[in-house]
């Protein structure tokens, strides 16, 4: 568990929060501002992902996920550079934890 | 006679100005058209005739009480129409709008022609009190009437809010427009009151929300001229009604720049995008896809193949890798009953590697969804040809026009796989227990799955197990396909099938 301050409409709360929901909802909350969380939208073996600090145009291929007897691409839906990368070749890929972070730029 | 024509004509004039000069220069201002300029901008010029102009609330001043009808013609053929005016009372509907609009409902069911209603009103009229709900009721029952008897089409532009949705739901094609169109049971008020949700009307219940995630909306617009061109361009490909089939056009032959050859992968693994091969099979040009954000892992639209309509469903392996899911089944399913209803042959093409796996699929209701495909396509009494270009794996083969579920045709690539799963689950299911005696002598376990996979991929993923069963009629080399696909509508073109009289069948819901 990890603590942490949250300020809504000027007033400050603080609340425990689970480690790996944290990373998650602080990359949420980033959304509009710099980084893009990018999750698959199929879970299957992970074929091939960028490396951390890829910089990358909006429609490159962050990673192939081999599901449903087929290679999916997964493209970038912004420009940037790769900030954090979650699996590696060969591991299973699952809905709910994203790909890579992309700081956008 | 000279004094009676003089009030009509001012009469005449002080509907045409429907809300005022002022009201006409705020709408104007906001970029948007009036129901008149709608009207005129959708039909052919000069064939809008209108009824009911003098409709108006007892003792008020509200030109045609909110509401513009009339009959004009597109593309040469009789159309209805009613576009709400929200420059009179926002387009509020009260009885006597809500009566204009029903009869001309009724005026298309016995003109057997396509009808087309704009919707843009502030919803029920508060002062009309229960007259607005038994307007409502009105209307939806003649929508019900009217489907599958003449096209409707919903063309909403502005507020649809409340009860007002479900006409445009009851409607056989959608059409919104970027940045005008709001369609919501309850608006972002009620749902921050209630939920303590906060929301954007767009973001609730706009365009792209309707056209991507609700799959409400089929067609979505950048802006209102553009969706009116749509709108003219769906009525091109439709019947006039369920009596009659869709008008054939001069026969324009495919584009020779593209080929199916050069687009499937030559591994079949690789995805591509399916819309590339409709082309290849269609008349130039005449691919238009419908409900195009909505469930992109299958692909419908209406193309002409040598000059005719034809309604085509595709799985799209460029997303989800064309599997079936809930929202697909949806999709296609509806497509394919609209074109059974009017008369519109049904091309598949197939290349399915089965339903999506997963939880919170099975949970919502991913059988149930899934069963309309099936239903629709073994319901469907107009002529269908299915080509498969890959996969046709277990379920989804079976749903997706097989010949088993009522194709008159299935046409194979010589690159299809038939057969009830891929090699992999196949060898984990038939090697069980020599996989579990590898494993446990501390063997290759995987070099033993690759060649047995490789040996099933040989012996059933192709196109003759299926061929040797006569579950398929022919394997045609890609070029010849279009060719094949065209004489076997033409083969068809006086199907018939009969069926037992009932009331009518449960569709899965």
């Amino acid at each position: 568990m990890k603590q942490i301050e949250i300020e809504i409409d000027g007033i400050k709360y603080k609340t425990f929060v689970r480690e790996d929901r944290f990373r998650a909802s602080c990359y949420n909350s980033m959304n509009e501002t710099h980084a893009t969380e990018v999750f698959p939208p199929i879970a299957g073996k992970v074929i091939d992902i960028i490396p951390v600090g890829t910089k990358i145009k909006k429609g490159d291929v962050l990673a192939t996920i081999e599901a449903m007897k087929m290679y999916n691409r997964i493209f970038s839906p912004v420009k940037g550079i790769v900030k954090e990368v979650h699996y590696s070749v060969g591991d299973n890929a699952v809905r709910s934890t994203s790909l890579v972070v992309i700081e956008k730029n | 006679m000279k004094e009676k024509i003089t009030e009509l004509e001012s009469r005449r004039e002080r509907a045409l100005m429907c809300g005022g000069e002022a009201a006409i220069e705020k709408r104007h201002a906001k970029g948007l058209l009036t129901a008149r300029e709608r009207i005129d901008i959708l039909v052919d010029a000069g064939t809008f005739r209108e009824t009911d102009m003098f409709v108006h609330k007892d003792g008020d001043d509200a030109p045609g009480d909110g509401v513009v009808c009339g009959v004009a013609k597109i593309g040469g053929k009789d159309v209805c129409v009613f576009a709400q005016d929200f420059t009179v009372l926002g387009g509020s509907l009260g009885l006597r709008h809500a009566r204009k609009i029903t009869k001309i409902q009724d005026l298309a069911a016995k003109m057997r022609c396509p009808i087309i209603g704009i919707n843009d009103s502030g919803g029920a009229r508060i002062q009309d009190g229960v007259d607005s709900l038994c307007g409502y009721g009105e209307i939806f029952y003649r929508n019900t009437q009217l489907s599958g008897l003449v096209p409707q089409i919903s063309v909403v532009m502005g507020p649809c809010a409340g009860g007002a949705a479900y006409s445009p739901a009851l409607t056989d094609f959608v059409f919104m427009v970027d940045g005008i169109s709001k369609m919501f049971l309850t608006g972002p008020t009620v749902v921050e009151t209630v939920m303590g949700e906060t929301i954007s009307q767009e973001d609730l219940g706009g365009a792209r929300v309707h056209a991507e995630k609700a799959g409400t909306a089929h067609f979505f617009a950048k802006n209102e001229k553009d969706c009116l061109a749509q709108v003219r361009r769906l009525l091109d490909y439709l019947p006039q009604s369920a009596d009659v089939k869709p008008e054939t056009k001069k026969s324009v032959d495919s584009p020779k720049n593209i080929s199916i050859e050069s687009i499937l992968p030559s591994d079949g693994k690789e995805p591509y995008d399916v819309r590339e091969v409709v082309k290849c099979l269609a008349d130039k040009d005449s691919f238009f896809e419908v409900h195009e954000l909505f469930a992109p892992n299958i692909i419908c639209g209406f193309v002409r193949m040598d000059g005719a309509t034809v309604g085509v469903v595709a799985n799209q392996p460029n997303y989800l890798a064309g599997a079936l899911d809930a929202d697909a089944a949806d999709k296609a399913s509806r497509f394919i009953r609209f074109c059974d209803a009017f008369n519109i042959p049904l091309l598949t093409l197939m290349d399915v590697p089965g339903c999506l796996p997963g939880v919170e699929g099975e949970h919502s209701g991913a059988v149930r969804h899934g069963a309309k495909l099936f239903y629709a396509y073994a319901e469907a009494t107009i002529p269908m040809v299915t080509v498969v270009l890959r996969k046709a794996y277990g379920g989804g083969y079976v749903s997706l026009g097989s010949r088993h579920i009522g194709a008159d045709y299935v046409f194979c690539l010589p690159t299809a796989e038939i057969a009830v799963m891929g090699p992999e689950s196949a060898v984990s299911v038939l090697y069980h227990k020599e996989i579990k005696a590898i494993v446990e002598n501390g063997g290759d376990v995987e070099a033993f799955k690759k060649e047995k996979a490789e040996e099933y991929r040989r012996e059933y993923a192709n196109p003759y197990e299926a061929g040797a069963k006569g579950y398929i009629d022919d394997v045609v080399e890609p070029q010849d396909v279009r060719g094949r696909v065209i004489d076997a509508f033409a083969s068809l073109s006086g199907k018939t099938v009969d069926r037992p009289n009932k009331k009518h069948g449960l569709t899965p819901a």
